[in-house]
């Protein structure tokens, strides 16, 4: 464990879209515990190669050394010319080629953790553009969520990143950012819309969602137990049909 | 709550194009000399099927989302799929993808991101050319039109309700397509009633009309008839339409006069969209 880097513990889930092949899931995720950072990106279904993109974008967030400015998004630009490097140039049909050219979208949650100090608490910044989401709890209790506060916000046309960076691609909300404290055995919680959507109606309605993520943490193969928990919401709960990602960081 | 199934390759759904090739098509579209509404038709019904195809575009191919079958009316009242699909009635949309009649090589304007313009080319393919002979059989193409229906509704009961799009300048010569409009929208699956909207494509030089809600308004009877042969946009299309900044009204039409309606498959929910002009 590095030294800049708090203790933490950090488990993953995922599953596709149910109808889809498995390798039709265009969600993303990522995580460097060394480095205490974390990201989620969920691949526009109506572009192409959007699983690239949104891999490329989880992938360039947690290699971020931190201590450049948060707002700058130098690590963009290579993580664009990998993604143009990967698809230009492919044989493809027409109406492939013409979706190529238009670009891959995704949206972006990432959060970077900093270890306490003698003088100063632990603290943590996140970025959004888009829907997916970042759940603070201390104490089995939602502390915040961003960016978004509310399950009746969640549309099917979030912002997004662009994987050929036009000016068009811009966000129009831009880049989100948010800033809190950490305390030791505070939970942070990333997800893609569907999930996070669930997670807000749930609180909204004064269900208790962190006891389904309890009970999952607990299983001896949670990553399976996910699976079918997640097609029971979906049956249940009017848990939104696409794909799912959930990272739990414990701290 | 109807108009809410989810678009999916097992529980697909279907546009149906009727377009107009009758004479009267040979006169000029909207005020324009040097453009015949045929033309405009052609393009019209061209713009249409490219976007429903890269809507269903992945990188790995076309995912079938939607049937489409395209029905002529002029001479004939006949499928006016082309080319390897002649004859065929409706056809996943990755066969109409992978066999148009050819592709041409157009150039559009885009924006340099430095204040300037670029000229890009893009491939346009082409299913459909403009033809214009004989009457206007629009209530022989609108029963025709059920007929694929019935069979589609039978086969996936439980889609998104099928939408048709009538393309057309409005003058049948084979009778009142009103009450066989209002058959056309009885049909219905689980998840509500055939849609039926309509573009008038006028001779008239008027500002573009796009999903009124009233009649008032509009140029000529023509547009009249047909906007009362439009169905009313379902609440998420509607919310769809007002979201894309179209000043809708409640009650809006699935109707619009000199415009296109390209923007009811930007509408359509097949997952997360990305906010893009289409050309």
């Amino acid at each position: 464990m590095s030294t800049n880097a708090p203790e933490l513990r950090w488990h993953t889930f995922h599953t596709h879209k149910r109808g889809n092949a498995p390798d039709e899931y265009e969600d993303a995720f990522a995580g460097d515990p060394a480095k205490a950072r974390f990201a989620v990106a969920d691949g526009a279904s109506e572009s192409s190669f959007a699983a690239t993109w949104a891999k490329l974008l989880v992938e360039g967030f947690v290699a971020v050394t931190d201590g450049k400015p948060w707002h700058e998004l130098d690590w963009l630009t290579p993580q664009r010319q990998r993604w143009i490097a990967e698809v230009d140039g492919l044989p493809l049909p027409w109406y492939a080629e013409d979706k190529c050219e238009q670009g891959a979208y995704a949206t972006l949650l990432g959060v970077a953790f900093k270890p306490k100090t003698e003088a100063e608490p632990g603290t943590w910044r996140a970025l959004a553009v888009g829907d997916s989401c970042l759940f603070h709890l201390r104490a089995g209790q939602l502390r915040l969520s961003f960016p978004m506060t509310r399950a009746a916000d969640f549309g099917n046309q979030p912002d997004l990143l662009g994987s050929r960076g036009r000016p068009a691609d811009t966000p129009q909300q831009g880049i989100l950012c948010e800033r809190g404290k950490w305390r030791p055995g505070d939970r942070f919680l990333l997800m893609t819309d569907a999930l996070a959507e669930w997670m807000l109606r749930q609180t909204e309605q004064d269900h208790q969602p962190m006891a389904d993520i309890d009970r999952l943490l607990a299983e001896s193969t949670p990553q399976d137990t996910f699976i079918g928990w997640v097609e029971e919401r979906r049956e249940k709960d009017r848990l939104r049909n696409d794909d799912v990602t959930l990272l739990v960081i414990d701290l | 709550m109807p108009y809410a199934a989810e678009i999916t390759r097992t529980n697909p759904t279907c546009f149906i194009f009727l377009v107009d090739q009758s004479s009267s098509m040979l006169e000029p579209f909207g005020g324009q000399a040097n453009k015949q509404k045929s033309e405009g038709v052609a393009d019209a019904i061209n713009r249409l099927l490219q976007n429903l195809i890269l809507k269903c575009a992945k990188s790995d191919g076309i995912r079938d989302y939607f049937f489409v079958g395209v029905i002529g009316y002029g001479g004939r009242v006949v499928s006016a799929l082309g080319g390897n699909l002649a004859g065929q009635t409706l056809v996943p949309i990755s066969a109409i993808a992978n066999n148009p009649l050819r592709v041409e090589k157009r150039t559009r304007k885009v924006d340099d991101g430095a204040g300037g313009v670029l000229e890009q080319s893009f491939k346009f393919p082409i299913w459909f050319e403009s033809k214009a002979t004989g009457r206007t059989p629009m209530c022989e193409a609108l029963k025709l039109a059920k007929q694929y229906l019935e069979v589609f509704l039978g086969r996936f009961p439980t889609c998104y309700p099928p939408l048709v799009i009538n393309i057309t300048d409005g003058m049948a010569t084979d009778g009142d397509p009103l009450p066989i409009a209002k058959s056309l929208q009885q049909l219905a699956g689980n998840d509500g009633n055939v849609l039926l909207f309509n573009t008038h494509v006028s001779v008239t030089e008027v500002l573009p009309i796009e999903f009124p809600a009233k009649e008032d308004g509009l140029p000529d009877n023509f547009a009249k008839l047909l906007f009362r042969m439009s169905s009313v946009l379902p609440p998420r299309l509607f919310d769809a339409a007002r979201a894309d900044k179209f000043p809708v009204q409640p009650g809006a039409r699935g109707f619009v006069f000199n415009a296109d309606l390209v923007s009811v498959i930007r509408f359509l929910d097949i997952g997360t969209r990305v906010a893009q002009t289409v050309r």
